[in-house]
């Protein structure tokens, strides 16, 4: 995997994902990712950053939430690789599995969609726990 | 984070427009709500301009449309060809749920349908 050409970090709260959202345009530019991948990259870090936000309990406020943005490969196999850690509650988000999606509107529950989202956008999802932190990381062909 | 709507007959057509990320939905969620609240009992909402859609958007989305359709009323989604949306909305099976158009006018005539 190749090193990391650009990192961010923001506190993990509600208020400060905008602003990770701003450094991944930025960087998404100076790197000449395609707009319509950048987006794509955007929404999944969006819905990261906020299932840590809402569900990765106190321990993830006492650090900062790091992010890193790489390039692997090149060709045909050539992604952007977004890893997000954190220092919430162990959580495997690449094998968690999605809600099952309702089948009528009375049923639909409006939360637990981020996760779907993720994994319906992303090429690749891996997940590792490592000295007390998540590291998620997501990729997209480009 | 700009909403607003324009009656017709029996049917609102609500306009959303930006990033309906958290604090955009944030930012809109008391008004959207007493936008669809049933005043009108078919409701359209043109995400047409909405250059990103979150699930926290989609969340207010399913909110809503509940909340009207418990009142007897009805949700629909024109997306015209914002692309982003539209494939967010279908990854997640939202547009199963509440209908989804590219073409306004056959969007209005689902909700008064």
């Amino acid at each position: 995997m190749g090193a990391p050409l650009s990192q961010f970090a923001i506190n993990a709260d509600r208020s400060e994902i905008r602003s990770a959202s701003s450094w991944l345009e930025k960087t998404s530019l100076q790197y000449g990712v395609p707009t319509n991948k950048a987006l794509v990259l955007d929404q999944c870090l969006d819905e990261v950053l906020m299932n840590i936000v809402m569900h990765a309990g106190s321990s993830a406020t006492q650090t900062p939430v790091e992010l890193e943005f790489a390039i692997n490969g090149a060709g045909v196999g050539k992604e952007i690789a977004i890893t997000v850690s954190d220092s919430g509650r162990p959580f495997n988000s690449a094998e968690a599995s999605p809600k099952p999606k309702a089948v009528s509107l009375q049923e639909a529950e409006p939360g637990g969609l981020g996760l779907a989202i993720i994994k319906g956008l992303s090429s690749r999802l891996a997940y590792e726990f490592r000295n007390g932190r998540n590291f998620l990381t997501f990729a997209i062909l480009v | 984070m700009p909403i607003d709507f324009a009656d017709k007959d029996n049917l609102r057509l609500i306009m959303i427009d930006g990033r309906l990320d958290s604090a955009g939905s944030d930012e809109i969620a008391m008004r959207f709500a007493a936008m669809s609240s049933g005043a009108k009992p078919a409701v359209v909402v043109d995400l047409s301009k909405v250059s990103f859609l979150s699930s926290i958007g989609i969340r207010l989305i399913i909110q809503n449309a509940k909340s009207l359709q418990n009142k007897g009323g009805k949700m629909i989604l024109f997306v015209g060809d914002n692309e982003q949306v539209s494939t967010t909305l279908d990854s997640t099976g939202i547009s199963t749920l509440v209908p989804m158009f590219s073409e306004l006018t056959l969007a209005e005539q689902a909700a008064v349908a």
